[in-house]
């Protein structure tokens, strides 16, 4: 063969390769096209008519903007944010009202984790600012937005804050890269929807793990004792409508040589791979136990899920080099 | 080994891990199309639990594993170097570490992991044994 044939050919090679792990890397990364047909608009819920449908569609592709105004879609490598909606929030707390002059106001977002590590979001990612001041967070709203998502995982949920009432321009940051500091704006629209829903993802975890299965890590055995629906006798702890909570209830053995920390904030929940929220009211509660060596604790960990869910998923976080997720199924 | 067997095995591995590596990343990672596509027929697509050492490798590694060693066995198919020359395949290390160090600097999209720099370095290594094996 000859040298240029030769040289070619290697070139070639090292670029057909160069450009494959290009394309394995952006859809990893910048997976808009895979996700934009796993979402859909639908009219609005006859609850929410208080609010105004900006006549937009939500917009299925992300978008580099300046600033998002509810509809848009900002993306990176790691996370997808759609902003669905703000408005303003009454509380029926009267004991948690804004001062005089001054409203509670919401921003709902829809996330989707789309990179390939865990990834938390919660409203201390966020600031506001109304007219270039800052405004303080309200954090006792019902729908608040916090979630440690794995890979492919969602939640939607909402950031509250108190701004001046005549204020003429609410801004709010989301803090993209805790590094570069990069910040996002989101635009304060008022009362306005975008009238988007994601579509639910019901897939499940191939190889996830059943009541009665035993899982044994690198310092711990797991035994996955039963799941069940369960109910609270506490008045104020209530399952929302449609919701139920499901309690998962396990065995920890410590089979390693050195102590182990064994926390039911490791867990994380999953119905039809949205986040849902814990709960805590039962006794049996797994709370967090420092297991020494040979040494084992049993208890419950509960989430709130809703009614129509069809696959519900508990993931545990082993906290090691890996950042493993051990998935029990709840069904 | 002589005459043409040496290159029709290393054409052949470099071939079987590529595609082994595609199969990896196609069929076990959920966020490839295929993952979107198969249930609208019906069809369940497996996500994988990340806890099982299946994820680790299958989802996590193999196919970057995969992919590292098959470029310097295709890039042997074409030079058959031999002898000390095959030290110059080591090179090939670089198109993948440069890869993910670029992601790094942020040259390009993706996220930096660097058990993924070990990943590729591991692979060339394990290439560049196979093939002193298959042309000494």
């Amino acid at each position: 063969m000859k040298k240029w044939l030769k040289l070619a050919l290697v070139v070639l090679i090292v670029s057909a390769f160069v450009l494959m792990a290009l394309a394995s890397g952006s859809s990893k990364t910048d997976n808009s096209g895979s996700n934009s047909h796993s979402e859909t608009r639908t009219e609005k819920p006859d609850s929410s008519n208080e609010t105004e449908e900006t006549g937009n569609e939500a917009t299925e592709e992300a978008q580099d903007k300046d600033i998002y105004k509810v509809g848009d879609t900002y993306q990176d490598k790691n996370l997808r944010m759609v902003y669905m909606a703000s408005g303003v929030f009454e509380s029926d707390n009267s004991y948690l009202q804004p001062d005089d002059g001054n409203v509670y106001i919401f921003l709902r977002f829809f996330v989707e984790n789309i990179g390939s590590s865990d990834k938390n979001v919660s409203s201390f990612d966020f600031e506001c600012y109304a007219d270039g001041y800052n405004c303080d967070s309200f954090y006792s709203g019902d729908e608040a937005l916090s979630a440690t998502l794995s890979p492919g995982r969602t939640t939607t949920g909402c950031v509250y804050f108190e701004v001046p009432e005549k204020a003429e321009e609410v801004e709010v940051e989301f803090e993209a890269d805790v590094w570069s500091s990069d910040k996002v704006k989101f635009a304060y629209e008022g009362e306005k929807d975008s009238g988007y829903v994601p579509e639910v993802n019901d897939s499940e975890t191939v190889d996830s793990y059943k009541p009665g299965d035993v899982v044994e890590t690198k310092e711990l055995k797991i035994t996955f004792i039963s799941v069940e629906n369960s109910e609270s006798d506490n008045m104020f702890v209530q399952p929302k409508d449609g919701n139920h909570y499901v309690t998962f209830s396990f065995e920890f053995e410590n089979i390693s040589k050195s102590d182990v920390l064994v926390s039911e904030f490791s867990f994380d929940c999953f119905a039809d791979s949205s986040a849902c929220e814990s709960a805590f009211f039962r006794d049996d509660d797994l709370g967090s136990v420092t297991l020494s060596p040979g040494r084992k604790t049993q208890g419950t960990v509960t989430f709130e899920v809703p009614d129509s869910a069809k696959v519900v998923e508990l993931e545990y976080d082993e906290v090691s080099l890996f950042g493993n997720r051990i998935v029990f199924s709840a069904k | 080994m002589g005459g043409k067997r040496p290159v029709v095995t290393t054409a052949a591995l470099a071939f079987g891990f590529l595609m082994l590596g595609v199969l990896c990343y196609v069929f076990f990672n959920h966020e490839t199309y295929l993952s979107h596509v198969l249930p609208q027929f019906g069809i369940p697509f497996p996500r994988s639990s990340s806890g099982s050492l299946f994820h680790r490798i299958a989802i996590g590694y193999a196919a970057d594993l995969l992919w590292a060693a098959a470029m310097p066995l295709a890039i042997q198919t074409v030079l058959q170097l031999k002898g000390k020359k095959q030290v110059w395949l080591a090179l090939s290390v670089v198109v993948g570490c440069g890869y993910e160090l670029s992601q790094k600097a942020g040259w390009i999209a993706g996220t930096f992991d660097w058990i993924d720099l070990i990943v590729y370095s591991v692979g060339t290594v394990l290439s560049l044994w196979i093939i002193h094996k298959i042309w000494r």
